[in-house]
């Protein structure tokens, strides 16, 4: 549990094209409070503002100026604290789920703060209950489905139980319903560990289903335009709470956002995603 | 769409029913498919039974005996033992030359895929040696480390290394990078990275060069046998020839293409089992 603090985060590429190479401003002067035990989801259009915020707060990325403190330090490079969870799930293919989940609390146990031996298993199997993948242990990842895979990650970033759990996109690659059964899931865990989570999305409705705050970002340069406190019951007490009238406001408030500065942008492309997108989540 | 559907699921459903009734017709099927297989191989060996007793002239039968022939002389060398010690001088020369090649080949490979600096400068100088038949380096080995042991061993080495050096560069470039970020956001530092993730992810393609690399380095201390050896098939089918015992060379002939063919399949079946978690 932490808060994270991003104070005028600005991060450039440098494209290289066919003869020049040209600079890419990809997030410009971003600033950002996360508190912690926060649910704080982030929705923009496609393009690759969200994805290098989230590589930045991993510590994958430096940025080109400005600063991200974890409370208070300022982010040094990757670390257990903050766990990843990918859209492509990026589980080891060469390891069993439960030595996928294991592969972070070796790196722990390396590092003199760890469990013994049999502790790790004994974890291991427990946050693999925890994401309801009881007896698959010894599969590889090539035996699960997309859906359990993604909860084998899921199980591997959570079960050093890092401070910060990042999220990029990881329901996209799902159908409709392993997707809903995830986003509950999480948020099951969510209640349950209180861990900080920073969750990415282009699908406006996961935003609101999961998040406490929702901010937009637009693309081009990457920028937050605004932050949405989401103030919905508990999600779960209540029977499909995505067709009640406040979760349609919320849904139609950000859509709303969005698309305005989707229109002032360059490309009207972007436009099409977010709709097509949104739509399906 | 479903008039279209339902007569083939009819027909379906009757091969189903069809199998069921009768589980021999499965066998029956495994074994025609088996013979239809080994059928030209089969055909090959009677060729060579027949031909040469039936339409060659006997002045050149001396020179192709039929392969009951060659399978007398065959057992002879086995019983005796005199077989025996050829294979396993050629072996053992292959064996020390391929491991070698991978105890060389895989580390180097792995330090040339991960400092991309290294790699470039050393490239060019890789693609000369790989595209230079190694056989054609022959000689120098020879002139340079003599006719014994070392010069078989170093040219097997040579030719079975750029096999397994150049697999394991591939490999290890190939590794996807979503997987290096996911173990370093997972605490693993860049040893850690290096052992942990890129060497498994590039086992699959390093074991299709060892793979190559194994067959590469029977061929390969075949034909160097042939040129200068007191021991080994290669020796043996050459000195046979010479001393005109042409049975016996064709025995060795045979024992180097089952030689050949044994290494193969072992290297192959190895190669899956260390990759099976690749085939998804």
């Amino acid at each position: 549990m932490s808060t994270i603090e991003i104070k005028n985060l600005t991060k450039k590429f440098l494209r290289s094209g066919a003869n020049e190479s040209t600079a890419v401003t990809a997030i410009e002067s971003l600033g950002l409070r996360i508190e912690d035990g926060e649910f704080f989801t982030l929705v923009g259009p496609s393009g690759y503002g969200k994805s290098t915020l989230l590589d930045i707060l991993a510590g994958l990325s430096t940025p080109s100026h400005g600063e991200v403190l974890v409370d208070g330090e300022p982010i040094s490079g990757p670390s257990l604290e903050r766990s990843v969870v990918f859209q492509q799930y990026a589980l080891f293919p060469w390891l069993t789920a439960a030595a996928n989940v294991l592969v972070g609390l070796e790196s722990q146990a390396r590092h003199g703060q760890g469990l013994n031996k049999a502790d790790r298993r004994a974890r291991a199997h427990e946050y693999l209950r925890l994401v309801g993948l009881e007896g698959v242990e010894d599969k590889y990842p090539h035996e699960l489905s997309g859906g359990m895979r993604q909860r084998v990650a899921i199980a591997r970033a959570l079960a050093h139980e890092p401070k910060v759990l990042l999220m990029d996109e990881p329901f996209a690659a799902l159908d409709a319903q392993t997707r809903e059964q995830l986003q509950d899931l999480l948020l099951d865990i969510w209640k349950r560990t209180k861990t900080t989570i920073v969750f990415i999305t282009h699908g406006i409705e996961e935003a609101v289903y999961l998040g406490q705050k929702v901010a937009v970002m637009s693309a081009k340069p990457g920028k937050i335009t605004e932050i949405v406190d989401i103030e919905l019951q508990d999600r779960q007490a209540v029977d499909d709470i995505r067709s009640t009238r406040q979760f349609g406001e919320y849904r139609h408030h950000l859509w709303t956002l969005l698309h305005r500065h989707g229109r002032q942008g360059v490309e009207a492309t972007t436009d099409k995603t977010l709709i097509t997108s949104g739509a399906s989540a | 769409m479903s008039t279209l559907v339902l007569p083939d699921q009819q027909v379906r459903v009757e091969n189903t029913a069809v199998r069921r009734v009768r589980p021999t017709r499965r066998f029956g099927v495994a074994l025609r498919k088996t013979l239809y297989r080994s059928g030209a191989i089969i055909g090959f060996l009677l060729v060579w039974e027949l031909v040469p007793q039936y339409v060659l002239e006997p002045a050149s039968r001396v020179f192709l005996p039929p392969l009951h022939e060659v399978l007398q002389q065959l057992w002879k060398m086995i019983i005796s033992g005199d077989l025996g010690t050829h294979i396993v001088a050629s072996l053992g020369r292959s064996a020390i030359g391929f491991i070698l090649a991978v105890i060389i080949g895989v580390p180097v490979g792995l330090v040339v895929a991960w400092f991309a600096k290294v790699g470039d400068f050393l490239n060019p100088l890789l693609e000369v040696f790989r595209n230079t038949a190694a056989l054609a380096l022959l000689p120098v080995f020879t002139l340079l480390l003599g006719i014994g042991e070392l010069s078989k061993v170093s040219i097997v080495l040579y030719a079975a290394f750029f096999p397994v050096l150049l697999n394991t560069i591939l490999g290890a470039r190939s590794v996807d990078p979503l997987l290096i970020r996911a173990g370093k956001t997972l605490g693993l530092n860049n040893f850690e990275i290096f052992s942990k993730v890129v060497l498994p992810a590039s086992v699959p393609i390093i074991f299709t060069g060892i793979r190559m690399a194994g067959t590469s380095a029977v061929l390969v201390l075949i034909a160097a046998e042939m040129i200068g050896a007191k021991a080994g098939l290669g020796y043996l089918i050459t000195n046979s020839q010479a001393s005109f015992l042409i049975p016996k060379m064709y025995a060795a002939i045979l024992t180097v293409a089952v030689l050949g063919f044994v290494v193969n399949a072992a290297l192959v079946a190895l190669e899956r089992h260390f990759s099976r978690w690749a085939r998804a």
